[in-house]
């Protein structure tokens, strides 16, 4: 009969178990867990709107709406002064609560190629500045 | 798998799954302490930990569906920290050369703070393994993480990676002999220093 025998590993396993065992759980963040339920919350609205979106010939329309705001600049009379009302200027700063990417998502996307990227810089772009902002009815000074 | 771990969200994970959020956060407030310290050990900054944290849940709400109760949520969500992480130390990697060192400092400061023990070789010793650790091809790392700092059995592993028991053992198997080695190799470096 064989003795069996004596598995090398054995100290690794101990060392891990060890370490494993020295991991500190530290306490409950409660600003990254809102932080990340205003994320998901944004999150399961822009889903829910999605099929509207799906829908609607967004391409033909933002093309439309395009068209239609470079006609009503090349028809405006130049001589009036123009300035920038002040809800409009309001609009540009970034609102507090707006939630975005962390700055690990931006690294994954860019890992992930240019693509991915841009396509949640755009995601921010329009939470940050929607295109019912003001800004977008009015010309700029 | 033969038998479903027990677990002890049962109530709320159906909940979640069904597309409540509030019963996603309730789970995550119970899970978040754990998921926490477990990226802080293995990244070492706590901001980087937050954020890894952060693209775990998000990731977990959208892959939730995809869960089917055959390990436990947290080693289901540890294979998540763990792959997230990897993308990230991807693009660390190939972009930032330094952040291997500059993981390693912050590794140095995190150990005082884990290891109330007074013996500073326990602590020296502990960040020689998680270095190792680093140097563990990805496949091989994955499962000595969720076995021993997940706490979870061959079968959960099996499950949460989609691979066999056997496959489980044997990337097991695998990644403890090249530890030992690296670190019978580390033993014979100090020897010829001393």
């Amino acid at each position: 009969m064989s003795t069996p025998t004596p598995d090398e590993n054995q100290p690794m396993r101990d060392a891990l178990q060890r370490d494993a065992a020295r991991v500190p759980e530290p306490a409950f963040d409660a600003t990254l867990h809102y932080a990340t339920m205003r994320r998901l919350r944004a999150l399961a609205e822009a889903k829910s709107a999605t099929p509207w979106l799906r829908r609607a010939p967004v391409l033909a329309g933002t093309a439309i709406i395009l068209v239609l705001g470079a006609l009503v600049f090349v028809r405006q009379p130049p001589s009036a002064p123009r300035t920038t009302p002040p809800e409009v200027i309001a609009s540009l700063a970034p609102p507090a609560a707006a939630p975005r990417a962390s700055l690990l998502a931006y690294q994954v996307a860019a890992n992930d190629g240019d693509t991915a990227l841009f396509a949640l810089l755009d995601r921010d772009a329009t939470t940050l500045l929607p295109a019912s902002s003001p800004l977008f009815n009015t010309t700029l000074p | 798998m033969s038998s479903t771990p027990t677990e002890p969200h049962d109530a709320l994970l159906a909940l979640a799954r069904g597309g409540d959020l509030a019963a996603f956060s309730q789970l995550m407030e119970e899970l978040q302490p754990r998921l926490l310290g477990q990226a802080l050990a293995f990244c070492g900054d706590s901001h980087r930990a937050q954020d890894l944290v952060q693209e775990t849940m998000i990731a977990a709400w959208k892959s939730l569906p995809r869960f089917d109760g055959s390990c436990r949520f947290f080693t289901w969500l540890y294979v998540i920290l763990l792959r997230q992480h990897q993308r990230a130390l991807g693009w660390f990697a190939r972009r930032l050369p330094l952040a291997t060192l500059e993981q390693q400092a912050a590794a140095k400061q995190f150990e005082p703070a884990t290891a109330g023990e007074p013996q500073a070789g326990g602590a020296a010793e502990a960040e020689l393994l998680r270095a190792m650790l680093t140097a563990l091809p990805p496949r091989h790392r994955e499962v000595v993480r969720l076995r021993f700092y997940a706490d979870a059995s061959e079968a959960e592993i099996a499950a949460a990676l989609g691979i066999s028991s056997g496959t489980v053992k044997s990337r097991l198997h695998h990644a403890l002999t090249k530890l030992r080695r690296m670190k019978e190799k580390v033993n014979r470096l100090r020897g010829a220093a001393h």
